[in-house]
Parts: structure tokens; C-alpha cells; sequence
């Protein structure tokens, strides 16, 4: 049954069943999911009278065992370890941590990275590195502590003064912090940074007085913040509990309660989603599509603001004779790849192509005039044979199946798309922190596979910085494309950068230091008595906006 | 008996230091956690920080030494991740895993133990005959995949059993099942072949012969022996089975040194890792101490060696 959904998608996107298989990869997933939900759907239907016996109740609901006004999100944890969100970058925590914490800008993740007030009403840049926040008035922590200029000095000295901290790559950069009244908040920057608005969105607003009172462990384990959930308790390795806070001082939830739990596995979460015991699984495997669907749970894919695809251009470990030193060369290879038919048949369309740029329609700075590079594998051998390579030539390529969800499908099929237009590509796929050792130490093959993130602060100046001539990684050598990004990092007017970011792109597709794939995959599966969950970009679950249906 | 336990004592101790030694190099080359640890867009100076704050930035033997001199005191620093002690990250998993393998063993034991003598006294009748192939069956399954059905017939199809996690009893029945049916099957062969080999010793004919009744042939006389070599086992395989937990810990989401071992492997929280090692090797270094002891206690004889 499974294995029908799949050849029909195959005649969807024109590809062949035989094609496909010769393309390797994706083909043995998808088969090899079929056969596990058409098990579990069996399985359901032998047990069906139970199943609907206990679903009576919410009518055409699956079971969930939460209980009315009670929200169970299970994350990919094996334990959550701290609720301080300064002091771990792990990203699964950070839907509790969101739940708890408010900032001082929040970023929009859905649509083109809008910087919105949350703790701070406004922001006025006073001159190149000067900025003045705003900040909400009559907004307490649950314990009543007022918010005000020097809690959000307090909070943003917690990440400056701490030179290990995680968040110092974002707010580093800022020379002084200071309140210069009771609600002015004074950030001054040692070098002018486009992005200093954005960095401030990813800092948590903690109580000054509680903070010192408690102390940095004592606040791990029992937090305080201004957010819509206050914390109620943390269970280790079991649960964290989170409670309405009522006295928000935005919309409060439309529920009384959250229950995150650890699991770390997607099985587990699967299956926890099924049995009814969770509502809400965080990061499923893209296969568990099928299952979720025939047992009347929601896929909801959410693309994460990472830029995912294969550096052809890597200074660092190159030598000149590389072919791919040649523009042309790139463009071919841009060219071979069906990126399409590699979001709908491996990745189950739970995500979107990229089009020929390093950003999707979720950031800003996204140029919509840009088109993808359209799949024509004669263009591809056209251009390899002005490049004066006409019957191919032989490249290494480094990949990582840790870090990325399918990536090993992924890495297989462009091999064999590749080998199509006469490119003999040597795949190894590395251990992920081997392959980031090889990759900082500029020892690793000149293709390899990577996701360029331009989350949480959605803007594109973040992913594209990787590609000039001084960065890190020095992914590419261009004068156009160093020219244009000095020129947009000095310039505060935000219609005028987002023209320059645009520019960028146009010159990015141009010289394809990338072959431009997807925006990274993320799955979460929710209870249909879930409604209005935000399949927001930035890796985590937003969990105040939903609703539930009891 | 002292200086026998201090020789075995000693041994323990170079143990744990060949442990301790090997897993020093093994974590090692899987990378530099100061990578895996930050954005793959953080500077080199931010890098260099954190390798600086965890003493990573040391020549490896200066590490080593540090890190001897650290074990010692049983400090292996503080996790990458968390920031806590490590030791402390793993000892506050031990009693999930302890309690996840007692249980198993126990159910082994209570099940294994009757199964085992009820197939010798049946011996080549059916009920012999299925007792050892399902034992066969149960140690042939790969005891992943066992967990997975488990899940998908107990808890998703039939609701009777939460799916993962730690709490209360109904929380345990489905861990504990799947690992002793890695163990169970061992227990329940040897008592059978302990069982044969017995009953055709000379002595239970004796006792036949004397015109015991079959009962106390069996409990009184046979079972005595064949449990000699169960309570061995039983105190050998407490490793393994600690070992088998990491596989059931991953499958049922069991909080146990297991997971946060093969946690931190993922993302190369180098200290959690090696005190976790450490601590199931010690683990298993004093269960079999123990075991060695009592038997040197039983039967003087074994003290000689």
C-alpha cells in the first residue's frame, strides 16, 4: 500500500521507478518506510474496536492522554540538563526555554525576518554604533520583580562577561552595555554591526534581583522569568511542567498547562506520539510522513533557516588545478542535479528547494527574481566541455550523516546524478566531528556537504558572510560579491540593505560557489487537537501561540 | 583471605586504569569537541576559548597526566554540555540502570530457573523441546528490534504500557522484558544441562536408591549443585548485561548511564563519556570481586588461585 503512494509520487515528479533506483539513495528509504507503515497500519486495524473505544470521546481524535488544557511536547533530549538558556547552546531546550523567557526583539521567523517589539517597544540607532532601546513599561516577573533597563543590563552581561559563552558569537561585539534611565537601555557596539538588533532578539530576560539572590545554579534549577509560561517543575530526566502565567502582560495561552518531555530518539517520540502520550513530537524522521498520515496525525513539516547544499569553491583545502576552480564548472553542476525530484522523493517534500540562492523566502534579504538553476543535464555537458572538461573529471566529496537529516541519501543521490553528466564523484562519509575538524582546518575535499544557517536572526548577511575572501572558511574569492558585502554591513538603512543582500545573491548564483539544494528539513507529527502550531524556521517549537481541542 | 583480597583488589585497580587509559585515546580521536560544542560559524577565537576553558588546548601527555591525577580524586571534570561535575552526571543515572538490570535479572532467574529444570525432567518430551527453541529464538533476536515490537504491539496498538521513559512499575515491564530475554535463555540452558549432567552422577542414584522422593532428589540434591555454576553466571553476566542496557535504554528512552553515555558520544561531551565508562567498568570489576570472594568463601579451594 505504502509502496503505491510511492510510484504514484514518482509519476508525479517524472521520474521513472528504474530511474530512481539507479539514483541510489532515496529509493531503499522509501521502500524500506513503506514496509514499516504498512506493519503499523496492520497492526492498527487488527486493534481498532480498543483504539476507537478510547477515542470516543474526543470524536475523530487519536487518543491523547494529556488530559483537557494540558499540552505534552516531547523534544529530542535525553535530559534537559539546565533551564538556563544562557548557559547551554543546546537548541532542544530552547522551546522551554521560549516558553519561559521573553526578549528583547523578537524575530519572525515565518515571513522574511521582521524584527517585532517584544520587551522593548522601539529601537533608534543614535549614530554608527549607538543604539537606544525602548523598553515595555508594567511588565514584572512572576515574582513580581519589575522589568526595567537594569535587568536587561544584568541579563546581557550574563553572555558578555562569561568569554565561554555560547551567545558571545552573537552579542560579542558589543562594547557597553548600560541603562541610561528606567527604561532606556543603551547597547554600544565596537564596530558598526547591521545585525546588532538581531542579536540583542537571541538574549533571555532574566530577574536581576532573583538572579543574584539564587545564584547561577540555583536559577538552572528553578528558573524565573516574564514569559507566557511560568516554570513549575523540572523532574530530571522525566518532565519539565510549565504553568499559564496569567498575568502575562501579552496574549495569554489559550492553555493552562505544558508538559515537555526527554526523548531522545525519533522511535521514541513516534511512538510516544501514537500512543497518545505526547501531542506534539519535535524533529521526526522525514519517513514517519506516511505513518503519521494513515493514522490520523499531522505532518508538519517546518524548514529550517539553514541554506543546505554542496561547497564547490573551498579555498582552504584547493589546489588550483581543482576544476572547480572554473565557473563553469559549477554552473554544470548546478545544472546536473534535480533538486526537486530530491525534496519530493527523498526529503517527502517536507521541505522547499532553494532558489539559486543561500536563503529561502523566509529571510530577509531573499531575492525573489532569482530563479533556481532548472534541471537540464545537456547544459550541464555543455558547459563542462567549454570549460574544457568534456568528458568529466574525478573529485572528492565529504559528507556527515550525523548532522543533517538524510543527508547520506542525499550525498548518494548526487553522486549518481553527477556521474550522469560524466562527474565521478568519491563519496566518504565522516564521523560529524571529524568532518568539522577537517572542515576548520581547511584539510577537507574540495565538495563537501553543508547547511549555512541564517536562523534565528533570519537575516541573509548571517549565512552569506561565509563566502568572502576573509571569512573563516574562504569559500570564495570574489571582488563583486566582497564589494557589495562591505557595503551592506555599513548600511543601516534597512530597504537599502535588503537591496544589497538582493545584489549579493544575483552575483552568488552567478559564480555558484554552491550547488544551491534545500532549506534544511525538520518534521514535527502533533495531535489534531493541536491547532495553530507555527512551523516557524528556527529549529524550535513555539508553543504559546497554540491552541487545543478538547 | 586478606592478602587474597588485596591481590584481587590490585588487579581490580589496573583495571580501571587500562580502562580509564583506553577510553582517554578513544574519545580523542573522534575530534575536537571544541568543534562539535559551538556553531559551525563561531570564530576561532571563541574556539580557542572553550578549548582553553577545558584544558583542551594542552599537549596530549600534560592532558593525560591531569586527567590521572583528576581520576584519582574521581574527578573527570565537568561535561561540556552541562556544566556539571561528570561524575555526578553519571552516578545520578546509576540507580536507573541498576534498577533497570536488577529487575532484569531477577525475571531471568524467577523465570529462567523453573523453565530450565522443568525441560531436564522432561527431557525430548514437547515441552522441552519448545522451552529450548523459544530460548534459542529469544537469543538469536537482535534485542533492538525486540524492543521496537514490543513498543508497537504493548504501547501504540494496544495501549497497555507507556512507550518509553522512567516512572512508575508499568514503566519497568517492557525495559526489563527485553533485556532478559537477552539473559534469560542463558540461565534457563545451563540450569537444563547442569540439571542432566547431575542427574546422572552417582550420587542421585544413591539418594534414588535410598528412596528419597523424587522431590528431594531434585531440590534437595541436584539443584544444589547446578546452582554453583548459575551464581557464577549470574555474577559474570551483570556486565554484560549492563552493557546490553545501553541498546534497551536507547529503544525505551531509559535515563540510565547507557544513554548518557552514548548521549554524550553524540556530541562529544568527552568527560560524561569517560566517567561513565568508568563507572559500568567499576561496575562490573566489583561484581565480579564480589562474586570471586563469596566463592573463595564456599570453597576454600578456589583461594589457592
Amino acid at each position: 500500500m505504502a509502496e503505491d503512494t510511492g510510484s504514484a509520487r514518482l509519476e508525479k515528479s517524472g521520474i521513472t521507478r528504474r530511474q530512481l533506483l539507479k539514483r541510489g539513495g532515496g529509493a531503499a528509504a522509501v521502500l524500506g518506510t513503506g514496509g514499516f507503515a504498512a506493519f503499523l497500519a496492520a497492526c492498527e486495524r487488527a486493534a481498532s474496536p480498543s483504539a476507537g473505544a478510547s477515542a470516543s470521546a474526543g470524536a475523530t481524535f487519536p487518543p491523547s492522554q494529556s488530559g483537557p488544557g494540558v499540552l505534552t511536547v516531547g523534544l529530542s533530549a535525553q535530559s534537559f540538563e539546565t533551564m538556563d538558556g544562557l548557559a547551554s547552546g543546546v537548541t532542544v531546550s530552547q522551546g522551554i526555554y521560549e516558553a519561559m523567557y521573553d526578549h528583547l526583539v523578537k524575530v519572525d521567523t515565518l515571513n522574511g525576518g521582521e524584527l517585532l517589539p517584544e520587551l522593548a517597544t522601539e529601537w533608534a540607532q543614535v549614530d554608527d554604533v549607538t543604539w537606544d532601546f525602548t523598553l515595555r513599561e508594567g511588565v514584572t516577573f512572576w515574582d513580581g520583580e519589575p522589568f526595567n533597563a537594569e535587568t536587561a543590563v544584568h541579563s546581557l552581561r550574563l553572555v558578555l562577561d562569561d568569554p565561554a559563552n555560547w551567545l558571545q558569537s552573537r552579542i560579542g561585539g558589543f562594547a557597553s552595555v548600560e541603562a541610561v534611565d528606567d527604561r532606556t537601555l543603551r547597547v554600544v557596539t565596537s564596530a558598526p554591526d547591521v545585525l546588532t538588533v538581531g542579536n540583542i532578539s537571541q538574549i533571555p530576560m532574566y530577574p536581576k534581583a532573583y538572579y543574584e539572590s539564587v545564584g547561577a545554579s540555583g536559577f538552572a534549577k528553578a528558573p524565573m522569568g516574564t514569559g507566557p509560561f511560568k516554570f513549575e517543575s523540572w523532574t530530571d530526566d522525566i518532565d519539565v511542567t510549565l504553568v499559564r502565567n496569567d498575568d502575562y502582560w501579552g496574549d495569554v495561552p489559550a492553555f493552562d498547562k505544558v508538559i515537555f518531555k526527554p526523548l531522545p530518539e525519533p522511535a521514541n517520540r513516534l511512538s510516544a506520539l501514537l500512543a497518545g502520550e505526547i501531542d506534539l513530537a519535535y524533529n521526526l524522521n522525514i519517513d514517519d510522513t506516511t505513518v503519521l498520515e494513515q493514522q490520523g496525525f499531522l505532518p508538519v513539516p517546518a524548514p529550517v533557516g539553514q541554506g543546505t547544499g554542496i561547497n564547490l569553491l573551498y579555498l582552504g583545502g584547493q589546489d588550483p588545478e581543482n576544476p572547480m576552480s572554473n565557473k563553469l564548472v559549477r554552473q554544470a553542476m548546478n545544472y546536473a542535479v534535480d533538486k526537486d525530484a530530491i525534496v519530493e522523493n527523498i526529503l517527502l517534500s517536507s521541505t522547499r528547494a532553494l532558489q539559486g540562492q543561500l536563503v529561502g523566502p523566509d529571510c530577509f534579504g531573499f531575492n525573489p527574481d532569482i530563479e533556481a538553476y532548472p534541471f537540464d543535464q545537456d547544459r550541464a555537458r555543455e558547459l563542462l566541455a567549454e570549460a574544457g572538461y568534456p568528458d568529466g573529471f574525478t573529485i572528492d566529496f565529504e559528507s556527515s550523516a550525523e548532522n543533517y537529516s538524510k543527508a547520506r541519501e542525499v550525498s548518494e543521490n548526487l553522486v549518481a546524478q553527477l556521474a550522469e553528466v560524466g562527474i565521478t564523484v568519491n563519496l566518504s562519509m565522516l564521523e560529524w566531528n571529524l568532518y568539522l575538524d577537517k572542515l576548520l582546518e581547511a584539510t577537507g575535499a574540495p565538495m563537501f556537504y553543508v547547511g549555512w544557517n541564517y536562523y534565528p536572526v533570519m537575516d541573509a548577511n548571517f549565512a552569506i558572510q561565509h563566502f568572502l575572501s576573509d571569512s573563516i572558511f574562504k569559500l570564495a574569492a570574489n571582488e563583486e560579491m566582497d564589494a557589495i558585502y562591505a557595503e551592506e554591513t555599513n548600511e543601516f538603512d534597512r530597504d537599502r540593505r535588503e537591496g544589497l543582500l538582493k545584489d549579493f545573491m544575483a552575483v552568488m548564483r552567478e559564480e555558484a560557489p554552491f550547488l544551491f539544494l534545500f532549506q534544511s528539513p525538520l518534521l514535527y507529527g502533533l495531535n489534531p487537537r493541536v491547532t495553530g502550531f507555527p512551523p516557524t524556521a528556527d529549529d524550535h517549537p513555539h508553543v504559546d501561540a497554540v491552541a487545543l481541542q478538547d | 583471605m586478606l592478602g587474597y583480597l588485596a591481590a584481587r583488589l590490585t588487579q581490580a585497580l589496573i583495571v580501571l586504569l587500562g580502562v580509564s587509559l583506553f577510553v582517554f585515546i578513544l574519545v580523542r580521536l573522534t575530534g575536537d569537541p571544541g568543534a562539535a560544542l559551538l556553531p559551525i560559524d563561531a570564530t576561532p577565537e571563541q574556539r580557542e576559548a572553550l578549548r582553553s576553558q577545558f584544558g583542551l588546548d594542552e599537549p596530549l601527555p600534560v592532558q593525560f597526566v591531569l586527567f590521572l591525577r583528576n581520576v584519582a580524586a574521581l574527578n573527570f571534570g565537568v561535561s561540556f554540555v552541562s556544566r556539571e561535575p561528570a561524575i555526578e552526571v553519571v552516578l545520578q543515572r546509576l540507580p536507573a540502570t541498576l534498577e533497570l538490570t536488577f529487575w532484569a535479572m531477577l525475571f531471568s532467574v524467577v523465570v529462567g530457573l523453573p523453565l530450565g529444570i522443568l525441560a531436564a525432567v522432561r527431557k525430548g518430551r514437547i515441552l522441552d523441546t519448545l522451552v529450548t527453541n523459544l530460548a534459542l529464538v529469544g537469543q538469536a533476536l537482535p534485542g533492538f528490534w525486540i524492543g521496537v515490537m514490543m513498543v508497537l504491539v504493548f504501547s501504540v496498538t494496544l495501549g497497555w504500557l507507556p512507550t518509553s521513559g522512567r516512572g512508575g512499575p508499568e514503566h519497568l515491564v517492557m525495559p526489563v522484558v527485553n533485556l532478559a530475554i537477552f539473559f534469560m535463555p542463558q540461565v534457563l540452558v545451563l540450569v537444563r544441562g547442569g540439571m542432566l549432567d547431575t542427574l546422572s552422577e552417582g550420587y542421585i542414584q544413591t539418594a534414588r536408591a535410598k528412596g528419597l522422593p523424587e522431590g528431594a532428589v531434585m531440590y534437595g540434591h541436584a539443584l544444589r549443585n547446578v546452582m554453583i555454576p548459575v551464581i557464577t553466571m549470574i555474577g559474570l553476566n551483570f556486565g554484560a548485561l549492563l552493557g546490553g542496557a545501553v541498546i534497551t535504554e536507547s529503544v525505551f528512552a531509559w535515563p540510565g548511564v547507557g544513554l548518557v553515555a552514548l548521549q554524550g558520544i553524540y556530541r562529544g561531551d568527552f568527560p560524561v563519556v569517560q566517567a561513565a565508562v568508568f563507572v559500568l567498568a567499576a561496575a562490573v570489576i566489583v561484581t565480579n570481586l564480589v562474586v570471586d570472594v563469596l566463592y573463595g568463601w564456599a570453597d576454600p579451594r578456589i583461594r589457592v588461585g
